[in-house]
Order: C-alpha cells, then structure tokens, then sequence
C-alpha cells in the first residue's frame, strides 16, 4: 500500500517539514533525557540539548530543502523540461520547414528556461553535487583533549569508529 | 585553502554515518550516539549536523530510511544502509585507507 501512497504523500511538502521537526525533536528529547540522567535539571538540560545539537531552525531548513528538491514532482518536472528541451532539437534539426524550426526553437527556449529556473531557485539534481555552502559537518574539538587524538593504541577517532564494531 | 579542509571533513562524516549503519539500521540519535562512544569526544561531531548529511546520502541512495518504533516507544525514524551504499563505504574506506597511509609515510619521512 505505502508503495502506491508513498510519491503522493512526498508531494506534500509541509508533511516533508513536520516529519523533520518530528524527528530533529525525538533527537533533542533524548538528548535532554540523557543529561537529565546524570542530575541536571530539565531545563539546564534541555538548554546543554540545544547547544549540543547546533542550530535547529537552520538544520531544519537545510534538510527541508534537500527532501523538496527530492519530491516526484520536482523530479518529474526537470524530466518534462529536459524531453521539451530535447523535442525541440529534434524539431529543428529534422524540419526543413521554417515555421516549423520556430516551433523548434521556442520548445528549446522554454526547456531550458526552465530548467534555468529550476536551477535558480536552488532544486537541481544530486548528481551534480552539493552545494558549496552545505553546513561543515565535522570540527576538531577544541579542549586540551583533541590535542592527542590518538588514543593509547595509537588510533585515530575514526580509526576507533571502525574498530568499536 | 579552506574549502578542501571543509570537503575533507564532510565526507569525512559521511565516511563515519556510513560505516555505523554498516550493521544495524539507526534512528539518528542512535548513530550519533554510536559516534559520540568510539571517538571519546575527540572529534566534535554537532549532532544536528548529521542529519544534513543523512538526507544528502539518501538523496544520492547511499541509505534508505523507514519510520518506526524506537525502544522507548516513539516513533522515530530509522536509516539503513542500500548496496549503494555499501559498495560506496568500500570505496570510501579504501581511499581513506590510501590517503591515511600516504600522509604517514609522509610524516615518517618529511
């Protein structure tokens, strides 16, 4: 069933946006739960979530950006653009009629338009890679620890993150 | 300069997401945590930076994710690893390995 509800609910971009408040939100609640285990009060708690967790409201927007240039819809529409694009090529290389190649011509223009337009505002395809302003993920820690980030076996972090399984 | 340190580190988390998924599905709490364990804070991995490169790695069909139910019964959302993204964490490991080894043998001899 979810396989044929599942594009139409993907359509929904504000179900997109609630689904990734849900979730950021089940992440910082557990966050708390954890800090109030170890005697911090609840809203001490929440507040160490918080700056632990990094800017909510940007992650959101950054997430919420990248589900909507996801959606079939959006997909669909750089497939139509691209095929309206592509028609009009054909039509002006194989026309030998003149109006015809106007024809062609104009389906050239609004393929790529829009395409241009799509592009603009930011929903393009992943393929052609990430954005250069998407968030840093990873920063070194800067407490006397991460001095040495080898640890007594001479790992590195990631080299223990590999080992822990 | 600084753009190459930024895609270093990114894909350097993305390196970390993948290989933690390696075994079992994860809500995203769930694998920060399991980041958080291994690395003793040693690296500062922002949780809310994680899930930025969660939805990227979905986009790109590394992981694929499921709502479902959590141990402490809410619902959550649970990401797991696609044959994509498996043959990507070779990939990935293998260069990571190459590029690590390369940069000793620097160090060793520089």
């Amino acid at each position: 069933m979810n396989f044929f509800i599942g594009p139409f609910r993907r359509l929904d971009s504000r179900r997109d946006r609630l689904e990734i408040e849900e979730e950021l939100q089940f992440h910082l609640d557990l966050l708390a739960e954890e800090h109030c285990r170890q005697n911090i009060p609840w809203e001490q708690a929440q507040a160490t979530a918080l700056k632990r967790f990094g800017n909510v409201e940007q992650i959101r927007d950054e997430c919420a950006r990248i589900a909507r240039r996801n959606q079939p819809a959006i997909v669909a529409l750089k497939w139509l653009f691209g095929f309206i694009f592509v028609g009009g090529v054909l039509v002006r290389i194989c026309s030998p009629e003149y109006h015809l190649t106007r024809v062609g011509d104009i389906l050239m223009a609004v393929g790529a338009l829009s395409r241009l337009l799509l592009y603009l505002r930011g929903i393009y395809p992943s393929r052609y890679g990430s954005k250069p302003d998407d968030s840093v993920s990873l920063k070194l820690n800067d407490s006397p620890l991460s001095f040495a980030s080898y640890d007594q076996r001479g790992r590195t972090p990631i080299e223990r993150v590999f080992s822990s399984k | 300069m600084a753009k190459v340190r930024t895609d270093l580190m990114q894909g350097t988390l993305e390196l970390l997401i993948l290989k933690t998924l390696s075994r079992d599905p994860m809500h995203g709490y769930g694998i920060a945590q399991r980041i958080h364990e291994a690395v003793d804070d040693l690296l500062k991995v922002e949780d809310g930076s994680l899930y930025p490169a969660l939805y990227r790695m979905e986009e790109r069909g590394w992981i694929a994710s499921e709502w479902g139910v959590s141990d402490n019964n809410r619902r959550a959302k649970f990401y797991r690893l696609t044959k994509a993204g498996r043959k990507r964490l070779e990939g990935e490991r293998a260069n990571w390995e190459r590029v690590s080894q390369a940069i000793g043998r620097i160090l060793e001899t520089a």
